[in-house]
Parts: structure tokens; C-alpha cells; sequence
């Protein structure tokens, strides 16, 4: 009897804690802002501006993104920002993935043309927060800190 | 019994009358006749190419290495003159063109370029840049990638249709020891992409300067080094007939070198210096 409900016991807290592993937190991130935070509270070495959406697909290969707020450097450093949000977290996945690649294609650019850039994109910040994406290359280590501070969990 | 009379006299008939000879047509004759034709034929030509002189004006100038030629031609349709387009110049001021000029273009160059292209948002026209390129990695670096592989530019080139190439390369072939090299080399990218597409137009850019602070420090980029690969560059635009830009005159300072605010480095511009160079390029095409 007691083995018995051991048993139970022990499958139902397996099925609670099963149950609270698979839910989601929600998360909300105001993507302008927390671009514009970036921008200000990093000091870069470059001048960033902003490209628009045709350049963003030619950077990334990022086109389905509902907001993107994305600003590149003169050619004098690696350093960047983008911001994305998706309809989807699959889609969020999908573009972190295409941010991944073109972090490890400057890598591969800057090694023989500026190594001291290199730095920066392997301490890169690229960041899925369910259908958000950050990327920030800089040589600061302030990145996670200041996307705490904009991101609001439910 | 019939006597027959032959007629064995070449020259008069049996009734006394003299004969009109049917002479052998005369082969030696006949040519020396078409040889005097094709004479004539070549001497009028040469009369109607020759250059009219103007009275003072001296058009017609010896062509040698150091002197600008300009010939003219008399025009076929109205007798006017008309000049010929003098490579040893950079392209002059032309009516502005708009952004979709450059859709059937190439921008061939190195980290500039594409800043030039990323700063200014030029996306609708074909970027072959890589950082670091060189007169000799246009033809051995994987840059581009098409159909899934990265392929050298010049393979890239093949594969591309375009009308015009806008060529910026130098600045990081200021440090080889010898300057006849880099413009041999260049003369290569040119003569390639020359075979690829005869028609095409192609535009060779000036390297523009440096700062003065990075002229001074860095290693191997020099302004002087800049200035001397650009009167090479001139010169091979008048020797291979392609259109020269004067792209820095729109952006150096009075001494001939980048300003500081125009660079965070000294060398990538800025957007505001890539904008003011994208304009240079609308205003200053030959077609």
C-alpha cells in the first residue's frame, strides 16, 4: 500500500513538474527602445546608422520580421546592433540562426583585414528571447544588463 | 572544180577591206586597272578623314605620353565638329543621374565601397566587395557567393549581367614595394573585365586619401604613396579608355587629405562623407 502510493506520489510531482517546464513565460520587449538604449549606453567606437529593410536582408537574410531596428558601423569596426521582432518564436529561431551565421562570417572577414575586431564578434551578444532577437557587437559587457533592464516578463 | 579562196590575211578581207582585230583581252591590263581603282578609292578616304585644321587653333597634337590629344572629327550628319572623349581627364560634371542608374552596376572594391554602399543605403545594384580586396584577390578570394558558393569576383563577374563596373581598389596595395606591379596588376582587372563584357562602361576611382593624423602614423598608408598610385591610375584610364573619377575632390581638405571628422579611423567614411561621394558618382557619368 505504501509502494503504492510512493508510486503515485512520485508520478504525479513528475507530472506537475513536467506540466511547469513546459509552460512559456511570456515576454515583451519594446525593440526601438531597447535599440536606442543600446546605442546610447555603449560607447562605441564607430559611428552606427541605420539601414532599412532591403539592406537588412541583404546583411542577415532577415526579411520576416515585423519590427527591425538594425544600425552598421563606417567599415571601421565590426561593431553593430539589430533588434528584431517575430510573429513567432520559430521565426525568431530561424533568424537567430541567420544572426549566428553573420557574426562567424565578419569573424572570417575582419581575422586577416582588422584582428583586433575579433574580440568583439566572439564576445558578440546574440540573444533569442522567445520572438525577439538581440544582437549587439562591442567590446562592452554592459549587453545583458541593459536588455534586463527593457525586457518585461509575464 | 571550185577554188577556195582562205582568208589568211589578219588584216584586210578578201574584199580589200581592213579588218577590226579582236585582240586577247589582256589580264596584266585588267589588274593594273583594278589596282588604280582600289588606289583611287583609298586616297578619297584618306582626304575625308584627314583633320581640318581651324586656322590658330592647333588641333591636330602630336600624342605622346605626357600630352593630352584631342582630335576632331567632322561630324557625318551636320559638318560640325565633335570631340572625342579625352581619357586622360576624369569623367566632367554631367546631369545628375538617379539611384536606379547604378541598378545594372557593379561596384567592385574593398571595405570603402561597401561602406559607401551600407552608409548611403545604394541597395538596388550589385555589391562585389570584400574587405581587404586587392588588384590580386579580385581573381583569387572567394568573396561572392552564388548558387550556394562563394566564388572569386571575377568568377562572379562572369555569371553577372551588367552595363557598368565601378572599380575602387588601391588602398590596401599602398604598402607593395613596387608601384609598376600594383598598376600591371590593375591593368589585369581591367583587361578581364574588359574581355567579360566589351561593352560595358568602366569606371576606375581615385583612391581617396587618408587623414593626415593616419598618413602620418600608419605603417605603410601614406598620402604621397595615395597621390602617386593615382596618377598611375590616371594614366592607365587614358591607356586602357576607361572613365577616371575624381572622387576625392569632393572630399579632401585643402592640403589633399581626408578631414578628421570625415572617418571615425581616417580611412572608412562616415555616412555623411559615403553621401557626399555616392553624389559625386550621380553627378559625373558619361552614359
Amino acid at each position: 500500500m505504501k509502494t503504492r502510493a510512493t508510486i503515485v506520489c512520485i508520478l504525479i510531482a513528475g507530472m506537475l513538474l513536467c506540466g511547469c517546464s513546459a509552460k512559456q513565460e511570456n515576454v515583451y520587449l519594446d525593440t526601438q527602445a531597447l535599440a536606442e538604449a543600446l546605442l546610447t549606453e555603449i560607447d562605441f567606437e564607430d559611428e552606427l546608422n541605420p539601414v532599412d529593410s532591403t539592406m537588412i536582408k541583404i546583411l542577415y537574410g532577415i526579411e520576416d520580421a515585423e519590427e527591425a531596428w538594425v544600425y552598421v558601423g563606417s567599415g571601421a569596426t565590426a561593431e553593430e546592433v539589430a533588434v528584431f521582432a517575430f510573429a513567432t518564436s520559430e521565426q525568431a529561431k530561424d533568424a537567430w540562426n541567420k544572426a549566428q551565421a553573420r557574426v562567424e562570417e565578419q569573424k572570417e572577414n575582419f581575422m586577416s583585414y582588422m584582428p583586433q575586431e575579433i574580440d568583439k564578434l566572439s564576445h558578440a551578444t546574440v540573444k533569442q528571447l522567445n520572438q525577439y532577437v538581440v544582437v549587439c557587437v562591442s567590446s562592452s559587457d554592459q549587453v545583458e544588463e541593459i536588455i534586463e533592464n527593457y525586457v518585461n516578463k509575464d | 572544180m571550185y577554188r577556195y579562196y582562205v582568208d589568211d590575211n589578219p588584216y584586210y578581207d578578201l574584199l580589200g577591206k581592213r579588218k577590226r582585230r579582236r585582240r586577247k583581252p589582256r589580264i596584266l591590263h585588267w589588274l593594273f586597272a583594278f589596282i588604280v581603282f582600289i588606289l583611287a578609292i583609298v586616297s578619297c578616304i584618306a582626304i575625308f578623314k584627314t583633320p581640318v585644321s581651324l586656322g590658330t587653333e592647333n588641333i591636330l597634337q602630336t600624342r605622346d605620353e605626357k600630352e593630352q590629344t584631342t582630335i576632331y572629327f567632322p561630324s557625318k550628319d551636320n559638318g560640325a565638329l565633335e570631340k572625342e572623349y579625352n581619357y586622360a581627364e576624369p569623367v566632367p560634371l554631367s546631369e545628375a543621374v538617379a539611384d536606379d542608374y547604378f541598378k545594372d552596376a557593379v561596384f567592385i572594391g574593398d571595405s570603402r565601397t561597401e561602406g559607401l554602399l551600407v552608409n548611403t543605403g545604394l541597395s538596388d545594384t550589385i555589391a562585389y566587395t570584400y574587405k581587404g580586396l586587392t588588384v590580386d584577390t579580385v581573381f583569387t578570394q572567394p568573396a561572392i557567393v552564388q548558387s550556394n558558393e562563394k566564388v572569386t569576383i571575377i568568377e562572379a563577374l562572369r555569371n553577372t549581367t551588367f552595363t557598368k563596373a565601378y572599380i575602387a581598389l588601391g588602398i590596401n596595395e599602398t604598402g607593395w614595394p613596387y608601384r609598376d606591379v600594383f598598376i600591371e596588376h590593375y591593368k589585369r582587372v581591367i583587361d578581364e573585365i574588359q574581355k567579360i563584357n566589351p561593352q560595358a562602361i568602366i569606371y576606375v576611382q581615385q583612391i581617396i586619401p587618408v587623414s593626415d593624423e593616419v598618413s602620418a602614423n600608419h605603417s605603410y598608408i601614406k598620402n604621397e604613396k595615395i597621390k602617386e598610385y593615382n596618377d598611375l591610375i590616371q594614366a592607365m584610364a587614358e591607356q586602357e579608355c576607361i572613365y577616371y573619377l575624381d572622387v576625392a575632390s569632393v572630399l579632401v581638405d585643402k592640403d589633399g587629405a581626408l578631414p578628421e571628422e570625415a572617418a571615425t579611423d581616417g580611412i572608412h567614411l562616415k555616412k555623411a562623407y559615403c553621401e557626399k561621394w555616392l553624389d559625386y558618382l550621380k553627378n559625373h557619368t558619361v552614359g
